[in-house]
Parts: structure tokens; C-alpha cells; sequence
């Protein structure tokens, strides 16, 4: 995918954080396609291409998911097991990104093989640092097979 | 019945036996003599050979003795007369002159003496040539050759010598001559010799043919070689006009007489010159050169032995037919008796065997007979013991059913005692009896009394078990519902916080470049996060507050309650055009009105809710029955729910529509509610956009009509 921008999957229910993220991005500069979807059925569906995402033209493999815990219809850990244990999916790195500080949601996150898991700080500026440094690390810098 | 009679030896016993032992004890016999005999024969024979040969040899040496004796003899005297000069004297002056009468006398006279001595036949005077000049008997002048060689001889030696044994041609006699010379007196030449012929006849033939034993065949020979012939010189005694006259090669082998003259001496057997075998011993005669040989025919040698041998075998074999006579007689004696025997012990055999048959048929008779009472006393006996045995079983039993009877009337004894003793004891006991059972009586009321007490206490029991169960039931369920309630409050407040203050920051930076565009979006952010918060506080409080409040419980039918239920959301179902249909059922519940109320409220709002693009949308409301149980229903022809999420609904917070209104504890409160009445919620939809049904159940608030 040299050249090509990246995908980036954000799954998030609250329409003001993804908006959050989406303008982070904006002001990053990074340029991705930044992809998104309410809840965890349809991030399934998205990445599985089925229903609403048939079309692949509609759903282009990410190469990075930012998912958050609690969603409607599928829970996140869920959609996280489920990418994980698929073989097309499981290369995708899955990065939690979530309110919850709770240790138990750590837990069961890491053990689900989540690749890191950020915690979506109260401060605004903490904010756009964290998403200025995801940008850049997990877009720019890390390196990732070509599909 | 007669005993067999002894017999005196086995049938066989002359058949084979002795016949053959004494055969074999003759033959034996008869070979042994025979061999000693001819072992016997054998050494006479040595012996008897050996004894002729020393007799032979004996004879031959003495007879060789005597010849050379008398040799000597005639050689001594002839030496005598050469010697005597007495005698030379007048016989030199005799040949020398004219012989004169008287010394021709004195010379004959002394001739005649010579001759008688010397057993001459002639005894002559020759001289030196030969010439006879003087003989005696007178008449007799003949002078052979042989004499004149050797008168020649002996006058040329002057040694007295004696001539071989010839026969005279003038006279035929046999004589030899021996020549005596005379010398002169001065002893150079001869002047004459005497010449006696000397007879063998007188001494020598008689000495050889004479033979010391009476002896039929042995006889002496006296032979000389003559060229390659052996000459034989005496008369032989089986053959007349031999001597001087036989002659037979030298080289004939097994004449004793040749081999003589080859050289050979000692014994030897061999054929004389009649052909006939005979044993000699020959010798050489020394200082001659004749041979002697002394035979015997071997015949007559073996004659004897022949005869002896004749004798010995005859006697032998008249002894030997003796033994055998003798032992054929007594075998034919002992074979006589034998069959004598046999005869009688077969006639006795005879009688014997007819008595034997007899008695065996007589034993076969009682043989069968008792084989007979055999059989039958052997069945008798199996049949006896059939008995037998069937008796001694018989006993064992009888014996055994004694003991029982024994065991039972004892134990019959014992158990009349203990009976009579028992019914003493009954009786005492029935008067206790009577007594005891009034007692039971009223003790067994005293006991249903108590036990409708128990019964009672124990539904007690019970009834606090489950109330306590449910209690306890209730607090897991608070707890794990609070700890959950907590996690999800926090996380949900967190949440709109976050909005709140990234969109605060946002508002700074977008009031510092004056975008008012982003300024009006922020601020709506914000104040959507702040509603959320605020509700989700509301809706804690509610969820709190149906825990703790719990309002008296009052009767209420269920149309009072869905009626004030839809005044509550009327707005929302006017908002959205919804068709709402009540059943019209008389039922009254019992129970906390507000909280009953909220059940329809909540679920008619959140039909309303999702309706989707229902173009009618329509809800029912109602009760069925359903297995004998009244079934409350709100059922709308909305989206629906699909099957995946039919429980997550009625989880707390559960949104699964996150654009939807409110904070999704709705479902989680009408679970809440039903669950304290005692009843359960469920949803029924076919999926999506086949509209939902949730029902439900209150058996809680039914309780009041249901009670016994």
C-alpha cells in the first residue's frame, strides 16, 4: 500500500467522539480515509463485507481499527474477539480506545489480543495530544505487510 | 478215579536224545583212538625208521672197519715179505740165475704159504718184466694186463701195492693183486714182484654179503666209479651175476649206489637197482676207492609197523564194535523197555482218558448247572442289596424324621410352656392394653393436633426457605446489578465529561479563529453531552428509587392502569401517529400502582420509539392466557428485534440503536418491575421489521385473586 493512505476504522457509538477523532485527524493532516461505524454489528459487517457493506467499494480493508468498548447490538470485546480470531482479520492491528479506565476491561481487552488500548483522557488538550501521536505513530510510523 | 500212571521218561526220549548222545559218545570215541593210533603209528613209525637207520649205519661202519682192517692187514703182511731180506735174498738169486730145484721148491713152498695166508687165489713171482717166472698152483701161469700194470707199479715205487678188484680174463674169477716188489739187495732197482691174487671171495664178499639180523631184504654193496658209471663189485643178494658186471649211471638220482659214488654219505632214502625204495646209510671206504652202501628195503622196514598198525586197528576196531555192540544192545534194551512202558501207560492212558471224559462231561454238567445257580444267585444277591440299600436309606430317613420329631415335640414342650406362660402375660398385658390404648387415644389427638401444627410451621418453613432464597437471590442480583449499575453509569458519565471538555477546547480554539460555523457546532455538542448526563442522572435515580420506594400496595384494574400508562406517553404517540388498541379485559391487580404503571409506560414509549418507517404503525395491548396463566402483551408493528438481541434489550444501558432517544435503561426498569411481582419478560419477533411483542407475566400482582 505504498503511497495509497491508510483506512482507519473507527468504531464508536457517541457521534461526538468520533467527530472528536474525525477533527483530530483533520488537523493532523494525516491523509487517511477515516472510516466509521456506530456500532458493533455493523463494524462486523463492515469488515466481513455483508449487509449494509457488500460492496467493497463501500468498506475498504482498514489497516488500523480504533475500536471502543461499549456499543450497542455487539459489545466491543466482542467485535474485537471476533476480528481476532479471524484469520483474514486478525493481522489488522485493533487499538481500544475507550472511557473506561477498569482494570477488568484491560484484562479481557489484552487477552483478546487488542494490539494497545488508550484511554480517551478528560483534557482536551491530552486529547488531541493522544490523537496527534496515534496519528502519527500508528499511521506514519508503524510499518504494515501489503495486503 | 485212577491217578495217571508214572511213565520212566519222555515219549521223545529214544527218539533223539540218548540215540544221539551215544552216537556222538561212539563217534567221539572212535576218533579219539584213531587219532591216537595214527599219532601212535606215526612215532613207531619215527621210531622204528630211526632204529633201522642206526642199524644200517652200525652195520655199515663195522663192515667199513673190517675192509679197511683187512686191508691194512694184507697191506702189513705184504710189507712184511718186502721188508723180510730173508725172503728178498733167495728170490733175487732165484730171478737172477737159473732157478735151481731146490730153491724153486724152497720158493714155491714159500708161494703156497704166501697164498694160503693171505687167502690168494694165486700167489706168482714175476720179475722185472713181467714174465711169471714162478707160480702157485703151479698150473695156473696166466698174467693179466691189470696185474702187470700194477706189478709195474709197485716195481717203479717200490711200494706194495694193491690193484683194483677185477675179473680175470683167463680165469673169470674176481680177485684184486697185490704186488709186492723185490728189490735188489743193494736196493737200487727191482728185480721182480710177487703178485698175489688176493680172493674176495674168502674174506671180503662174505664180510659184505653177510648181514648181522635176520633180515629179508638188507644187504651190503661195495661199488666203485668207473667213468660215468657206477660199478657194482660184490655179488648182490637180489640179483645174480651182478659184481664186476652191473653198472648203472652215476647220474641216477635216487640210487644210493650213485649218490655214494657222487660224493654223498650218511642215511638216505632212495631206489636201489631193482626199482624197489629202500633206506641206506653209505660211506666212503678210506683209502680205497670203494663206496659202501648199506640198505634195506623200505618195505620191510614199514612191514612191521604195517602190521602193527594192522593190529592196533583191528584190535581198535574190534574194541570199538564191542563198545558199540554193547551200547546198541543196551539202547535197544532200554528202547524195548521204554516202549514196553509206553504200551502199558497208553493202554492205562487209555482207560484214563475214558474215565477223564466221563468226568469232564460230568463237571460241564455241573459246571452249566452251577452257572446256572450262578446267575440266579447273583441276581437274588443284587436284588438283596437293592433291598439292602433301599433299607439302610429307608433307616437314615426314618431315623432322621425321628430326631425331627424328637426336635419338634421337645421344641413343642418348650414352645406350650412358653405359650402358657405367653398367655398369662397377654392377659396381664391386655388389661395394660386397655388402659395404654385410652392413653393412645388421647395421645393421638394430641398428636394431630401437633402435627397440623408441624404441617403448618413446615409451609411456614418453607415459605420463609424461599422468601429467604429469594431474598438472597434478590441481593446477589442488587449486587452484581450495583456493581455493573456502577461500571456503566461511570463509564456513560464519563463519557458526555469527555464530549464536554474536548469540545470545550475545540470552542476556544475556533472562538480564537472565529469560525462561527465551528463555534454553533461545538456548542451543540456540548449541550447534547450535558441533556445526556442530565438523563442519565434522572434515570439513575429512577432505577435507584425502584429498590428502595416501593409504594402500599393497592388494587387497580388493568384498564385504570394502561390508560393512565398512555396518558403519560400521549404526546409521543400523537407525535408519532400511532394506533393504540386495549383489550378490554376486567382484571384487577394488586400491587404498587405507580410501578405497575410504568411497565405499559415504558413499553408503549418504546414502541413508539422504534417504529421505523411504519407507514401504520399500530400497538396492541392486552391479555392472554397462556398454559393456564395470564399473559400480559404490548405488541407493535415496529422494526422489530432481531433474535441476536432479544436479551441484550432488557440489559441496563442497553441502547441498541445508539441514535435512539433515551439512555436504554427502559427495558432494564419494566424487567426490574416485573421481576418484583414475581413474574418474567420476554420479547417475541420474528427479526427485523416484523414488529415486536414483549410479554410478560405478574403473578405477583395476581395474588390477591388466585389465594385460596
Amino acid at each position: 500500500m505504498k503511497g495509497e493512505p491508510i483506512v482507519i476504522l473507527l468504531v464508536e457509538d457517541d457521534a461526538s467522539h468520533a467527530e472528536i477523532v474525525r477533527r483530530n485527524f483533520e488537523d493532523c493532516r494525516l491523509a487517511n480515509r477515516l472510516m466509521h461505524v456506530a456500532d458493533g454489528q455493523a463494524a462486523l459487517d463492515y469488515l466481513n463485507h455483508r449487509d449494509a457493506f457488500s460492496d467493497p467499494a463501500t468498506a475498504p480493508r482498514p489497516g488500523i481499527i480504533l475500536l471502543d468498548l461499549r456499543l450497542p447490538k455487539v459489545d466491543g470485546l466482542e467485535v474485537l474477539k471476533s476480528i481476532k480470531s479471524d484469520p483474514k482479520l486478525s493481522s489488522i492491528p485493533v487499538v481500544i480506545l475507550t472511557t473506561s479506565k477498569a482494570e477488568m476491561d484491560m484484562v479481557k481487552a489484552y487477552s483478546l489480543h487488542a494490539n494497545s488500548y488508550l484511554v480517551k483522557p478528560v483534557d482536551f488538550m491530552k486529547f488531541t495530544e493522544l490523537m496527534t501521536t496515534f496519528g502519527f505513530y500508528w499511521v506514519a510510523w508503524n510499518q504494515c505487510p501489503h495486503e | 478215579m485212577n491217578p495217571v500212571p508214572q511213565r520212566s521218561g519222555n515219549p521223545e526220549r529214544f527218539r533223539g536224545w540218548p540215540g544221539v548222545g551215544l552216537g556222538a559218545a561212539l563217534l567221539a570215541t572212535v576218533a579219539a583212538i584213531g587219532i591216537a593210533g595214527f599219532f601212535y603209528l606215526q612215532s613207531v613209525t619215527v621210531a622204528a625208521r630211526k632204529v633201522a637207520t642206526d642199524n644200517l649205519a652200525a652195520v655199515a661202519e663195522s663192515k667199513v672197519r673190517e675192509i679197511v682192517n683187512w686191508r691194512a692187514e694184507r697191506l702189513s703182511d705184504a710189507q712184511a715179505v718186502m721188508q723180510n731180506p730173508l725172503l728178498t735174498e733167495p728170490v733175487q738169486r732165484f730171478l737172477a740165475g737159473p732157478a735151481d730145484a731146490a730153491s724153486t721148491a724152497r720158493l714155491t713152498q714159500w708161494l703156497h704159504s704166501l697164498q694160503e695166508h693171505n687167502q690168494a687165489l694165486r700167489a706168482i713171482l714175476v720179475d722185472a718184466e713181467c714174465r711169471v717166472r714162478l707160480v702157485f698152483p703151479a698150473d695156473k701161469t696166466y698174467f693179466g694186463p691189470i696185474a702187470a700194470a700194477s706189478a709195474k707199479e709197485a716195481m717203479a715205487t717200490n711200494h706194495v701195492t694193491m690193484s683194483e678188484l677185477h675179473r680175470s680174463q683167463f680165469s673169470g674169477e674176481v680177485h684184486m693183486d697185490l704186488v709186492v716188489p723185490i728189490r735188489s739187495t743193494a736196493g737200487a732197482a727191482p728185480v721182480g714182484a710177487v703178485v698175489l691174487e688176493v680172493d674176495p671171495e674168502r674174506f671180503l664178499f662174505p664180510l659184505i654179503q653177510t648181514w648181522p639180523t635176520a633180515s629179508p631184504s638188507a644187504e651190503t654193496l661195495l661199488v666203485r666209479r668207473e667213468g660215468n658209471d657206477v660199478l657194482f663189485l660184490n655179488e648182490l643178494r637180489h640179483r645174480k651175476d651182478a659184481a664186476l658186471t652191473l653198472r648203472l649211471p652215476i647220474g641216477q638220482k635216487d640210487l644210493p649206489a650213485a649218490r655214494a659214488v657222487r660224493g654223498e654219505t650218511g642215511v638216505m632214502e632212495g631206489v636201489d637197482n631193482r626199482g624197489v625204495p629202500v633206506l641206506a646209510h653209505v660211506r666212503a671206504v678210506p683209502g680205497t676207492k670203494w663206496f659202501m652202501v648199506a640198505k634195506v628195503d623200505a618195505a620191510e622196514i614199514n612191514a612191521p609197523l604195517r602190521q602193527q598198525a594192522l593190529l592196533i586197528s583191528v584190535s581198535v576196531g574190534l574194541f570199538l564194535l564191542v563198545i558199540g555192540l554193547g551200547a546198541g544192545l543196551f539202547w535197544r534194551q532200554q528202547r524195548t523197555r521204554y516202549y514196553r512202558e509206553q504200551v502199558e501207560t497208553a493202554a492205562e492212558l487209555v482207560i484214563a482218558n475214558k474215565e477223564l471224559l466221563f468226568q469232564n462231561e460230568e463237571k460241564e454238567k455241573r459246571a452249566a448247572e452251577l452257572v446256572v445257580a450262578n446267575k440266579e444267585l447273583s441276581f437274588q444277591n443284587e436284588e438283596k442289596e437293592k433291598r439292602a440299600a433301599e433299607l439302610v436309606i429307608a433307616n437314615k430317613e426314618l431315623s432322621f424324621q425321628n430326631e425331627e420329631k424328637e426336635k419338634r415335640a421337645a421344641e413343642l414342650v418348650v414352645a406350650n410352656k412358653e405359650l402358657l406362660f405367653q398367655n398369662e402375660e397377654k392377659e396381664k398385658r391386655a388389661a395394660e392394653l386397655a388402659v395404654a390404648n385410652k392413653e393412645l387415644l388421647f395421645q393421638n389427638e394430641e398428636k394431630e393436633k401437633r402435627a397440623a401444627e408441624l404441617v403448618i410451621a413446615n409451609k411456614e418453613l418453607l415459605f420463609q426457605n424461599d422468601e429467604k432464597e429469594k431474598r438472597a437471590a434478590e441481593l446477589e442480583r442488587s449486587k452484581s446489578e450495583l456493581a455493573r449499575f456502577l461500571y456503566t453509569a461511570s463509564h456513560d458519565l464519563k463519557s458526555p465529561v469527555v464530549t464536554v471538555r474536548t469540545f470545550l477546547g475545540y470552542l476556544e480554539q475556533d472562538m480564537a479563529t472565529g469560525d462561527a460555523g465551528r463555534i454553533a457546532k461545538d456548542v451543540q455538542f456540548i449541550r447534547n453531552a450535558t441533556d445526556k448526563m442530565v438523563q442519565l442522572l434522572d434515570d439513575l435515580l429512577e432505577m435507584s428509587r425502584i429498590g428502595r420506594v416501593v409504594g402500599a400496595s393497592v388494587n387497580v384494574t388493568f384498564r385504570a392502569l394502561v390508560d393512565t400508562a398512555l396518558a403519560a406517553v400521549a404526546g409521543r404517540i400523537a407525535a408519532r401517529g400511532v394506533t393504540v388498541q386495549v383489550d378490554d379485559r376486567e382484571m384487577t391487580l394488586h400491587g404498587d400502582r405507580v410501578r405497575l404503571e410504568e411497565i405499559w409506560q415504558n413499553l408503549v414509549d418504546n414502541a413508539c420509539k422504534f417504529m421505523g418507517d411504519q407507514k401504520a404503525p399500530r400497538i396492541e395491548i392486552g391479555v392472554e392466557t397462556r398454559d393456564a396463566e395470564p399473559v400480559f402483551f404490548v405488541r407493535d408493528n415496529g422494526v422489530g428485534i432481531d433474535a441476536r438481541y432479544q436479551e441484550k434489550v432488557f440489559g441496563l444501558f442497553e441502547k441498541l440503536d445508539p441514535k435512539a432517544e433515551g439512555t436504554g435503561i427502559g427495558l432494564a426498569l419494566v424487567k426490574r418491575i416485573v421481576e418484583l411481582h414475581g413474574g418474567r419478560i420476554w420479547v417475541e419477533s420474528k427479526g427485523a421489521g416484523q414488529g415486536t411483542c414483549f410479554c410478560f407475566t405478574l403473578p405477583g400482582a395476581m395474588q390477591k385473586e388466585t389465594s385460596p
